[in-house]
């Protein structure tokens, strides 16, 4: 039986530095080779911007979902937590939050931090106290350990369901401006994403085709990930980085 | 849209706050800047490349976005 976790990572970079998704795609693959299993693709989660709260440059949460026969909290935290002390930027303040399968209750109480951390300035104790009541792995990896805060407000917003966009982009032969056109149904079974959805949140049918150009980029929508189009003179288009700005 | 020179002026001080829909002007000001360094791809916001919302030395604020580079522009 495969036990499953969420496991998000804060605060890892710093101007010119290697990302923070980038370490959380790195820290996925780790896992995939020592424990074998699934991991999902890499979110990332907007938290608020604010002269108090001390980010780079936008202030964002990575997150996956990791499944495996094999693997344990504990060495999850273990291999996570050497790879945020020799990944992260020097001036970097890295926090790792992991929880195993959480609960209905763990879930309601992550997600309403997370919500709350995308729209005011949260504490590390207001962290950590959520951690300890909820019995959440909680830790920081050097500097002041802000990114606790938006580590643990990460795990909500992926639970939550509808909030972020997917890290890294899908090469379907598509170039800038030329497009490609596919079926949803295509896109669905080359990509491996879960379907196509419009700005409003419709569900695009199997069949409807999808102009594709520039990069497409995907996002996470009730509790999927979906490429997101928008209507142009009656054809869909993938959505550009203007709109995907707002996931 | 502010102008480009009174832009200039407030890169000088570094006080300068882009507003958040300003693609045209952050797209000049990055020709024009030299110092531009492309962010992390998941980070881009405008389809242009060459542009401040894309660049790494961007810090995004309540109301638009602020520029760290601790040199004024280089301007033709």
């Amino acid at each position: 039986m495969n036990l499953e976790y969420l496991i998000c990572i804060d605060d890892t970079d710093d101007i010119g530095t290697k990302g923070t998704g980038e370490i959380a795609e790195e820290l996925a693959q780790m896992l995939l080779q020592q424990w074998g299993g699934h991991a999902s693709l890499v979110s990332r989660h907007q938290l608020f911007v604010h002269p108090d709260i001390p980010y780079t440059s936008h202030n964002s949460a990575m997150c996956f979902r990791y499944q495996s026969p094999l693997a344990q909290l504990a060495d999850i935290v273990a291999l996570a937590s050497e790879m945020l002390v020799a990944e992260s930027a020097p001036a970097a303040d890295p926090g790792l939050a992991v929880v195993a399968a959480p609960s209905w209750q763990q879930q309601q109480a992550l997600i309403a931090f997370g919500l709350q951390a995308k729209r005011q300035v949260l504490t590390k104790s207001q962290a950590y106290d959520l951690a300890a009541a909820q019995q959440i792995h909680l830790s920081e990896h050097g500097g002041t350990g802000q990114g606790v805060i938006g580590a643990i407000a990460g795990l909500g917003l992926f639970l939550q369901g509808s909030d972020g966009r997917i890290k890294g982009q899908f090469n379907l032969g598509q170039s800038s401006p030329t497009a490609v056109v596919m079926t949803v149904a295509e896109i669905i079974a080359t990509t491996g994403l879960d379907k196509v959805i419009d700005t409003a949140g419709g569900e695009i049918g199997a069949n409807a085709r999808i102009h594709l150009s520039g990069k497409v980029k995907a996002v996470r929508y009730q509790h999927a990930n979906a490429l997101l189009v928008v209507a142009v003179d009656g054809e869909f288009h993938n959505a550009g980085k203007s709109v995907l700005k707002g996931y | 849209m502010m102008q480009i020179s009174a832009v200039y002026r407030k890169y000088a001080t570094n006080t300068c706050v882009i507003d958040e829909e300003d693609y045209s002007l952050s797209r000049q000001l990055a020709l024009e800047c030299g110092l531009f360094a492309q962010d992390d791809e998941d980070e881009q916001t405008d389809p242009t490349l060459l542009s401040c919302f894309n660049c790494r030395y961007r810090r995004w604020l309540t109301i638009g976005f602020e520029c760290k580079v601790s040199r004024p522009l280089t301007v033709r």
